[in-house]
């Protein structure tokens, strides 16, 4: 009973380690992949419609102030 | 000063753009429709940027607004089709092939069939490497739930695949011991 318990938990081990590296190589994929450039033009239109709506110096007052 | 100023919040936004898309298409199982969550988690992050705590994990903060939009759009889609199995049905392109060979397109086939809340806690520890703790807060659960989700993920994943396991190097006499378990 106890050996076969240990089988069972080093299959299960080999079989999650086989899925953990399918899910992770998925991911991976994807995260070693560029920026779009759509995100990075987003970003860029927020930060000058913030731009205009406030005060162009306010740079160096959020990040001193905003602590 | 032994360590770099801390980045203000705005730049690190976009160091983590990487990770929401591959969370983003981890969860959906689509890279267009990932890259749209992942717009509108940048938009709601932005202009949210003052309620996020300097210092605290900025990923972590992140994925719960990901995961958010993600739900509101399932629901979204819900309303809309009049049929919660097509909303999954759509991402799941290819089903797993029986014949006891693993490739990755089987896995991602198989990874979406599961149940919603399986899928996320799967992909929240054992791809984006979150803890437990860090998990259960991104999903707004126990911690608890985060595991039992996890196990239940895995189990099923396993038995979807029929892993065969002389594919990954098994004894014999594990082989059977899995045979029992698994199939």
């Amino acid at each position: 009973m106890s050996e076969r318990k240990t089988a069972e938990t080093e299959v299960d081990q080999d079989v999650q380690a086989h899925i953990g590296r399918q899910l992770r190589a998925g991911y991976v994929d994807i995260l070693n992949q560029p920026v779009p450039d759509r995100f990075l033009e987003l970003l860029a239109e927020l930060d000058k419609a913030q731009g205009a709506a406030e005060r162009p110096d306010d740079d160096d007052i959020r990040q001193n102030g905003s602590r | 000063m032994t360590a770099a100023p801390p980045r203000p919040p705005r730049d690190e936004l976009v160091t983590h753009i990487p990770s929401l898309r591959a969370f983003a298409v981890s969860l959906s199982g689509q890279v267009d429709r990932a890259d749209d969550l992942v717009q509108e988690t940048l938009v709601k992050a932005w202009r949210n940027l003052s309620s996020f705590t300097e210092g605290t994990n900025m990923r972590a903060w992140l994925f719960t607004i990901l995961r958010n939009v993600y739900i509101s759009d399932i629901r979204r889609r819900r309303r809309e089709v009049q049929d919660t199995d097509g909303v999954f049905a759509e991402s799941v392109s290819v089903p797993p092939q029986q014949n006891g060979h693993m490739d990755l397109a089987d896995f991602k086939a198989a990874l979406a069939d599961l149940p919603e809340e399986q899928r996320e806690a799967l992909i929240l520890i054992g791809a984006a490497e979150f803890s437990y703790e860090e998990a259960a807060e991104i999903s707004n659960c126990a911690v608890g739930t985060v595991k039992s989700r996890v196990n239940r993920a895995r189990n099923a994943l396993a038995k979807k695949l029929n892993i065969d396991t002389s594919e990954i190097g098994l004894e014999p006499t594990l082989r059977a011991a899995l045979g029992s378990s698994v199939g």
